[in-house]
Protein backbone atom coordinates (compact mmCIF):
# COMPACT_ATOMS: atom_id res chain seq x y z
CA UNK A 1 0.00 0.00 0.00
CA UNK A 2 0.93 3.62 0.15
CA UNK A 3 2.25 4.40 3.62
CA UNK A 4 4.62 5.95 4.64
CA UNK A 5 2.81 8.64 2.67
CA UNK A 6 5.58 11.21 2.24
CA UNK A 7 8.37 8.77 1.43
CA UNK A 8 6.16 6.95 -1.08
CA UNK A 9 5.32 10.23 -2.78
CA UNK A 10 1.63 10.32 -1.84
CA UNK A 11 1.89 13.74 -0.19
CA UNK A 12 4.19 16.64 -1.03
CA UNK A 13 7.01 18.09 1.05
CA UNK A 14 4.94 21.14 1.94
CA UNK A 15 2.04 18.99 3.11
CA UNK A 16 4.49 17.00 5.19
CA UNK A 17 5.65 20.21 6.86
CA UNK A 18 2.07 21.20 7.64
CA UNK A 19 1.43 17.77 9.05
CA UNK A 20 4.57 18.15 11.20
CA UNK A 21 3.09 21.20 12.90
CA UNK A 22 -0.14 19.30 13.53
CA UNK A 23 1.65 16.20 14.81
CA UNK A 24 3.88 18.37 16.99
CA UNK A 25 0.75 20.03 18.38
CA UNK A 26 -0.60 16.66 19.50
CA UNK A 27 2.75 15.68 21.01
CA UNK A 28 3.12 18.98 22.88
CA UNK A 29 -0.47 18.87 24.07
CA UNK A 30 -0.14 15.33 25.44
CA UNK A 31 3.20 16.10 27.09
CA UNK A 32 1.81 19.13 28.91
CA UNK A 33 -1.48 17.43 29.79
CA UNK A 34 0.40 14.52 31.39
CA UNK A 35 2.50 16.93 33.44
CA UNK A 36 5.85 16.70 31.66
CA UNK A 37 6.16 20.39 30.87
CA UNK A 38 7.76 20.64 34.30
CA UNK A 39 11.31 19.85 35.30
CA UNK A 40 10.12 19.09 38.81
CA UNK A 41 7.66 16.45 37.60
CA UNK A 42 10.27 14.92 35.29
CA UNK A 43 12.99 14.69 37.93
CA UNK A 44 10.56 13.12 40.42
CA UNK A 45 11.41 9.95 38.52
CA UNK A 46 15.15 10.25 39.26
CA UNK A 47 14.55 10.58 43.02
CA UNK A 48 11.90 7.84 43.14
CA UNK A 49 8.98 10.14 44.01
CA UNK A 50 6.94 8.27 41.39
CA UNK A 51 7.40 6.23 38.22
CA UNK A 52 5.44 8.39 35.80
CA UNK A 53 8.17 9.22 33.29
CA UNK A 54 9.08 5.58 32.69
CA UNK A 55 5.41 4.51 32.59
CA UNK A 56 4.75 7.14 29.94
CA UNK A 57 7.83 6.33 27.86
CA UNK A 58 7.37 2.56 27.91
CA UNK A 59 3.64 2.83 27.15
CA UNK A 60 4.37 5.13 24.21
CA UNK A 61 7.05 2.79 22.83
CA UNK A 62 4.85 -0.30 23.22
CA UNK A 63 1.87 1.48 21.63
CA UNK A 64 3.85 2.62 18.62
CA UNK A 65 5.49 -0.77 18.06
CA UNK A 66 2.08 -2.44 18.46
CA UNK A 67 0.63 -0.25 15.68
CA UNK A 68 3.64 -1.13 13.53
CA UNK A 69 2.91 -4.80 14.10
CA UNK A 70 -0.80 -4.43 13.25
CA UNK A 71 -0.48 -2.10 10.26
CA UNK A 72 2.58 -3.93 8.98
CA UNK A 73 0.91 -7.34 9.03
CA UNK A 74 -2.19 -5.89 7.32
CA UNK A 75 0.11 -4.54 4.60
CA UNK A 76 -0.94 -0.96 5.34
CA UNK A 77 2.58 0.36 5.93
CA UNK A 78 5.87 -0.62 4.35
CA UNK A 79 8.13 -0.91 7.38
CA UNK A 80 11.38 -1.17 5.36
CA UNK A 81 10.59 2.26 3.90
CA UNK A 82 10.54 4.14 7.19
CA UNK A 83 13.53 6.23 8.21
CA UNK A 84 15.39 6.04 11.48
CA UNK A 85 18.87 7.45 11.97
CA UNK A 86 21.89 5.25 11.35
CA UNK A 87 23.40 3.72 14.46
CA UNK A 88 26.77 5.35 15.17
CA UNK A 89 27.85 3.16 18.06
CA UNK A 90 30.45 5.18 19.99
CA UNK A 91 28.96 8.61 19.26
CA UNK A 92 25.59 7.28 20.52
CA UNK A 93 27.10 6.00 23.76
CA UNK A 94 29.05 9.22 24.30
CA UNK A 95 26.03 11.36 23.42
CA UNK A 96 23.64 9.30 25.55
CA UNK A 97 25.77 9.47 28.70
CA UNK A 98 26.39 13.21 28.28
CA UNK A 99 22.68 13.75 27.62
CA UNK A 100 21.89 11.93 30.86
CA UNK A 101 24.17 14.21 32.88
CA UNK A 102 22.58 17.25 31.23
CA UNK A 103 19.11 15.93 31.99
CA UNK A 104 19.93 15.32 35.66
CA UNK A 105 21.26 18.89 35.82
CA UNK A 106 18.46 20.65 33.98
CA UNK A 107 15.44 18.41 34.47
CA UNK A 108 14.37 18.86 30.87
CA UNK A 109 14.88 17.21 27.54
CA UNK A 110 14.46 19.18 24.30
CA UNK A 111 10.84 18.16 23.58
CA UNK A 112 9.52 18.74 27.09
CA UNK A 113 11.40 22.04 27.30
CA UNK A 114 9.50 23.44 24.31
CA UNK A 115 6.17 22.58 25.95
CA UNK A 116 7.48 23.99 29.25
CA UNK A 117 8.55 27.26 27.60
CA UNK A 118 5.06 27.53 26.12
CA UNK A 119 3.49 27.11 29.56
CA UNK A 120 5.63 29.90 31.01
CA UNK A 121 8.42 28.04 32.82
CA UNK A 122 11.27 30.52 33.06
CA UNK A 123 13.84 27.84 33.89
CA UNK A 124 12.88 26.09 30.64
CA UNK A 125 13.52 29.35 28.76
CA UNK A 126 17.00 29.49 30.28
CA UNK A 127 17.42 25.84 29.30
CA UNK A 128 16.42 26.73 25.72
CA UNK A 129 19.07 29.46 25.63
CA UNK A 130 21.61 26.91 26.85
CA UNK A 131 20.49 24.58 24.04
CA UNK A 132 21.10 27.28 21.43
CA UNK A 133 24.57 27.92 22.87
CA UNK A 134 25.33 24.19 22.94
CA UNK A 135 24.27 23.82 19.30
CA UNK A 136 26.48 26.77 18.34
CA UNK A 137 29.43 25.17 20.16
CA UNK A 138 28.86 22.00 18.15
CA UNK A 139 28.60 23.88 14.86
CA UNK A 140 31.74 25.95 15.48
CA UNK A 141 33.64 22.89 16.64
CA UNK A 142 32.49 20.66 13.77
CA UNK A 143 35.82 20.63 11.89
CA UNK A 144 37.42 19.05 14.98
CA UNK A 145 34.49 16.77 15.82
CA UNK A 146 33.75 15.43 12.37
CA UNK A 147 35.91 12.29 12.55
CA UNK A 148 34.32 11.02 15.75
CA UNK A 149 30.87 12.23 14.65
CA UNK A 150 30.77 9.87 11.67
CA UNK A 151 32.71 7.01 13.27
CA UNK A 152 31.45 3.43 13.85
CA UNK A 153 28.49 3.75 11.47
CA UNK A 154 26.48 0.50 11.64
CA UNK A 155 23.68 1.66 9.34
CA UNK A 156 20.00 1.32 10.27
CA UNK A 157 19.84 -1.57 12.70
CA UNK A 158 16.56 -3.04 13.95
CA UNK A 159 16.05 -6.02 16.24
CA UNK A 160 14.58 -8.03 13.37
CA UNK A 161 17.40 -7.18 10.98
CA UNK A 162 20.01 -8.01 13.62
CA UNK A 163 18.51 -11.44 14.25
CA UNK A 164 17.34 -12.03 10.67
CA UNK A 165 13.75 -12.38 11.95
CA UNK A 166 10.41 -10.64 11.36
CA UNK A 167 8.87 -7.68 13.18
CA UNK A 168 6.94 -9.95 15.57
CA UNK A 169 10.29 -10.90 17.11
CA UNK A 170 11.14 -7.20 17.36
CA UNK A 171 7.85 -6.53 19.11
CA UNK A 172 8.41 -9.36 21.59
CA UNK A 173 11.90 -8.05 22.38
CA UNK A 174 10.50 -4.51 22.83
CA UNK A 175 7.76 -5.88 25.09
CA UNK A 176 10.30 -7.83 27.12
CA UNK A 177 12.73 -4.93 27.64
CA UNK A 178 10.03 -2.31 28.17
CA UNK A 179 7.84 -4.48 30.40
CA UNK A 180 10.75 -5.65 32.53
CA UNK A 181 12.17 -2.15 32.89
CA UNK A 182 8.83 -0.58 33.81
CA UNK A 183 8.04 -3.32 36.32
CA UNK A 184 11.52 -3.17 37.81
CA UNK A 185 11.30 0.62 38.26
CA UNK A 186 7.81 0.24 39.75
CA UNK A 187 9.29 -2.12 42.33
CA UNK A 188 12.29 0.15 43.09
CA UNK A 189 10.04 3.19 43.57
CA UNK A 190 7.82 1.39 46.07
CA UNK A 191 10.89 -0.12 47.77
CA UNK A 192 12.54 3.30 48.26
CA UNK A 193 9.32 4.86 49.51
CA UNK A 194 9.00 2.29 52.28
CA UNK A 195 11.11 3.90 55.02
CA UNK A 196 12.81 6.33 52.68
CA UNK A 197 16.36 7.25 53.64
CA UNK A 198 18.93 9.18 51.62
CA UNK A 199 21.39 6.31 51.53
CA UNK A 200 18.67 3.98 50.25
CA UNK A 201 17.85 6.48 47.51
CA UNK A 202 21.51 6.85 46.49
CA UNK A 203 22.23 3.13 46.45
CA UNK A 204 19.19 2.52 44.22
CA UNK A 205 20.34 5.28 41.86
CA UNK A 206 23.73 3.60 41.56
CA UNK A 207 22.09 0.21 41.08
CA UNK A 208 19.95 1.48 38.19
CA UNK A 209 22.88 3.36 36.66
CA UNK A 210 25.07 0.25 36.75
CA UNK A 211 22.30 -2.01 35.37
CA UNK A 212 21.72 0.46 32.53
CA UNK A 213 25.45 0.37 31.75
CA UNK A 214 25.34 -3.44 31.72
CA UNK A 215 22.46 -3.29 29.22
CA UNK A 216 24.54 -0.94 27.05
CA UNK A 217 27.54 -3.29 27.20
CA UNK A 218 25.40 -6.33 26.31
CA UNK A 219 23.86 -4.54 23.31
CA UNK A 220 27.30 -3.34 22.19
CA UNK A 221 28.69 -6.88 22.35
CA UNK A 222 25.61 -8.19 20.46
CA UNK A 223 26.07 -5.59 17.74
CA UNK A 224 29.81 -6.27 17.51
CA UNK A 225 29.31 -10.04 17.24
CA UNK A 226 26.26 -10.23 15.00
CA UNK A 227 26.94 -7.41 12.58
CA UNK A 228 29.61 -8.02 9.97
CA UNK A 229 32.50 -5.52 9.88
CA UNK A 230 31.79 -2.29 11.69
CA UNK B 1 -1.46 17.50 45.22
CA UNK B 2 1.33 18.01 42.69
CA UNK B 3 -0.27 15.71 40.14
CA UNK B 4 -3.87 16.93 40.39
CA UNK B 5 -5.37 17.68 37.02
CA UNK B 6 -2.82 15.73 35.02
CA UNK B 7 -3.82 12.89 32.75
CA UNK B 8 -2.76 9.38 33.67
CA UNK B 9 0.50 8.12 32.19
CA UNK B 10 -1.08 5.10 30.52
CA UNK B 11 -3.53 7.18 28.50
CA UNK B 12 -0.83 9.83 27.88
CA UNK B 13 1.65 7.18 26.78
CA UNK B 14 -0.95 5.54 24.53
CA UNK B 15 -1.73 8.88 22.86
CA UNK B 16 1.95 9.84 22.45
CA UNK B 17 2.73 6.38 21.03
CA UNK B 18 -0.18 6.65 18.61
CA UNK B 19 0.97 10.14 17.59
CA UNK B 20 4.42 8.70 17.01
CA UNK B 21 3.01 5.98 14.76
CA UNK B 22 0.99 8.56 12.81
CA UNK B 23 4.27 10.40 12.20
CA UNK B 24 5.76 7.23 10.74
CA UNK B 25 2.62 6.58 8.73
CA UNK B 26 2.50 10.06 7.21
CA UNK B 27 6.11 11.30 7.14
CA UNK B 28 7.94 7.99 7.26
CA UNK B 29 10.01 9.31 10.17
CA UNK B 30 9.29 9.83 13.84
CA UNK B 31 8.89 13.04 15.80
CA UNK B 32 11.84 14.91 17.26
CA UNK B 33 12.73 18.14 18.99
CA UNK B 34 16.45 18.78 19.25
CA UNK B 35 16.95 19.34 15.52
CA UNK B 36 14.80 22.48 15.71
CA UNK B 37 17.20 24.04 18.23
CA UNK B 38 20.12 23.16 15.96
CA UNK B 39 18.45 24.83 12.97
CA UNK B 40 17.51 27.89 15.03
CA UNK B 41 21.07 28.20 16.30
CA UNK B 42 22.46 27.92 12.77
CA UNK B 43 19.90 30.51 11.62
CA UNK B 44 21.01 32.98 14.31
CA UNK B 45 24.66 32.48 13.35
CA UNK B 46 23.70 33.00 9.69
CA UNK B 47 22.12 36.35 10.57
CA UNK B 48 25.64 37.48 11.49
CA UNK B 49 27.61 35.57 8.89
CA UNK B 50 25.93 33.67 6.09
CA UNK B 51 29.30 32.81 4.61
CA UNK B 52 30.34 30.98 7.78
CA UNK B 53 27.24 28.77 7.67
CA UNK B 54 27.87 28.13 3.98
CA UNK B 55 31.46 27.08 4.67
CA UNK B 56 30.72 24.88 7.68
CA UNK B 57 30.42 21.23 6.63
CA UNK B 58 27.67 20.60 9.19
CA UNK B 59 25.38 23.48 8.24
CA UNK B 60 26.16 24.08 4.54
CA UNK B 61 23.45 21.64 3.41
CA UNK B 62 20.75 23.69 5.18
CA UNK B 63 21.20 26.73 2.96
CA UNK B 64 18.77 26.52 0.08
CA UNK B 65 18.07 28.79 -2.82
CA UNK B 66 15.82 31.00 -0.70
CA UNK B 67 18.64 32.22 1.51
CA UNK B 68 19.02 31.77 5.23
CA UNK B 69 15.31 31.37 6.03
CA UNK B 70 15.63 28.01 4.30
CA UNK B 71 17.53 26.87 7.39
CA UNK B 72 14.24 27.00 9.29
CA UNK B 73 12.31 25.16 6.58
CA UNK B 74 12.98 21.99 8.51
CA UNK B 75 10.64 19.20 9.55
CA UNK B 76 11.83 19.10 13.16
CA UNK B 77 11.67 22.88 13.52
CA UNK B 78 8.04 22.72 12.39
CA UNK B 79 7.37 19.96 14.91
CA UNK B 80 8.83 22.22 17.62
CA UNK B 81 6.43 24.97 16.58
CA UNK B 82 3.63 22.42 16.94
CA UNK B 83 4.88 21.30 20.38
CA UNK B 84 4.95 24.95 21.46
CA UNK B 85 1.37 25.58 20.38
CA UNK B 86 0.18 22.26 21.81
CA UNK B 87 1.91 22.88 25.14
CA UNK B 88 0.44 26.38 25.25
CA UNK B 89 -3.11 25.25 24.55
CA UNK B 90 -2.93 22.39 27.06
CA UNK B 91 -1.51 24.68 29.76
CA UNK B 92 -4.25 27.21 28.99
CA UNK B 93 -7.00 24.61 29.27
CA UNK B 94 -5.46 23.13 32.41
CA UNK B 95 -5.10 26.52 34.10
CA UNK B 96 -1.31 26.09 34.34
CA UNK B 97 -0.36 28.99 32.09
CA UNK B 98 1.76 31.36 34.21
CA UNK B 99 5.34 32.57 34.46
CA UNK B 100 7.03 30.48 37.09
CA UNK B 101 10.30 28.75 37.94
CA UNK B 102 10.38 25.02 38.61
CA UNK B 103 12.56 24.49 41.67
CA UNK B 104 12.56 23.57 45.34
CA UNK B 105 11.14 26.06 47.82
CA UNK B 106 14.47 27.08 49.31
CA UNK B 107 16.52 26.84 46.11
CA UNK B 108 18.01 30.14 44.92
CA UNK B 109 16.60 30.97 41.48
CA UNK B 110 20.07 31.76 40.12
CA UNK B 111 21.29 28.29 41.09
CA UNK B 112 18.37 26.69 39.26
CA UNK B 113 18.98 28.88 36.20
CA UNK B 114 22.68 27.99 36.16
CA UNK B 115 21.93 24.26 36.19
CA UNK B 116 19.23 24.63 33.54
CA UNK B 117 21.58 26.65 31.33
CA UNK B 118 24.60 24.35 31.57
CA UNK B 119 22.40 21.27 31.34
CA UNK B 120 20.98 22.76 28.14
CA UNK B 121 24.45 23.18 26.69
CA UNK B 122 25.41 19.58 27.52
CA UNK B 123 22.14 18.19 26.14
CA UNK B 124 22.35 20.16 22.90
CA UNK B 125 25.93 19.06 22.31
CA UNK B 126 25.05 15.44 23.15
CA UNK B 127 22.07 15.30 20.79
CA UNK B 128 24.28 16.03 17.79
CA UNK B 129 26.35 12.90 18.42
CA UNK B 130 23.30 10.81 19.29
CA UNK B 131 21.37 12.09 16.22
CA UNK B 132 18.45 13.09 18.36
CA UNK B 133 17.07 13.44 21.85
CA UNK B 134 14.78 11.38 24.06
CA UNK B 135 11.98 12.09 21.56
CA UNK B 136 13.70 11.84 18.19
CA UNK B 137 16.15 9.10 19.06
CA UNK B 138 14.81 7.43 22.20
CA UNK B 139 11.05 7.19 21.72
CA UNK B 140 11.02 7.41 17.93
CA UNK B 141 13.84 4.87 17.64
CA UNK B 142 12.64 2.35 20.21
CA UNK B 143 9.07 2.85 18.95
CA UNK B 144 10.15 1.68 15.50
CA UNK B 145 12.18 -1.38 16.59
CA UNK B 146 15.48 0.48 16.21
CA UNK B 147 18.25 -0.81 18.46
CA UNK B 148 19.93 2.59 18.53
CA UNK B 149 16.91 4.04 20.30
CA UNK B 150 17.20 1.59 23.19
CA UNK B 151 20.97 1.92 23.31
CA UNK B 152 20.62 5.69 23.57
CA UNK B 153 17.85 5.51 26.19
CA UNK B 154 19.82 3.26 28.52
CA UNK B 155 22.92 5.45 28.12
CA UNK B 156 20.72 8.37 29.17
CA UNK B 157 19.40 6.47 32.20
CA UNK B 158 22.96 5.54 33.19
CA UNK B 159 24.02 9.19 32.91
CA UNK B 160 20.95 10.42 34.79
CA UNK B 161 20.97 7.97 37.70
CA UNK B 162 24.73 8.04 38.27
CA UNK B 163 24.80 11.85 38.55
CA UNK B 164 21.29 12.78 39.82
CA UNK B 165 22.61 12.84 43.39
CA UNK B 166 24.84 15.84 42.57
CA UNK B 167 21.90 17.97 41.44
CA UNK B 168 19.34 16.89 44.00
CA UNK B 169 19.60 20.08 46.05
CA UNK B 170 17.80 22.22 43.44
CA UNK B 171 14.52 20.39 44.09
CA UNK B 172 14.55 20.47 47.90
Amino acid sequence: MSAPLYINGVISGHTNMLFSIFGGFLFGFFLEATGFASGKNITDEFYFRNNRVIQMMVTAILTSTFWFLVFGSLGLIQIPNIWTPNLYLWPYIFGGLLFGVGMAMSGYCPGTSVAAIASGKKDAMVFGLGMLVGMAIFIFGFPFEKDFYVSSDLGQVYWHTLFGANTLVSFIITLAIGGFFMGFMQYIVSYVNKNRTESKEYSMQYLIGVLALIFVIVVTVLLKTLLPAS
Amino acid sequence: MQQRGYWGTLIGGFLVGTTLFIFYYVSGAGFGASGGFSQLSAFIIALFSKSYIASNAYTAKDLGEHGITHILYNRIFFIDIGIFIGGFVSALIGGRLRFSVDKGQTTPTSYRYALAFFGGILIAYATRYARGCTSGQGLAGAGAYSIGGWLFLFCVFAGVYLTARLFRRQWL
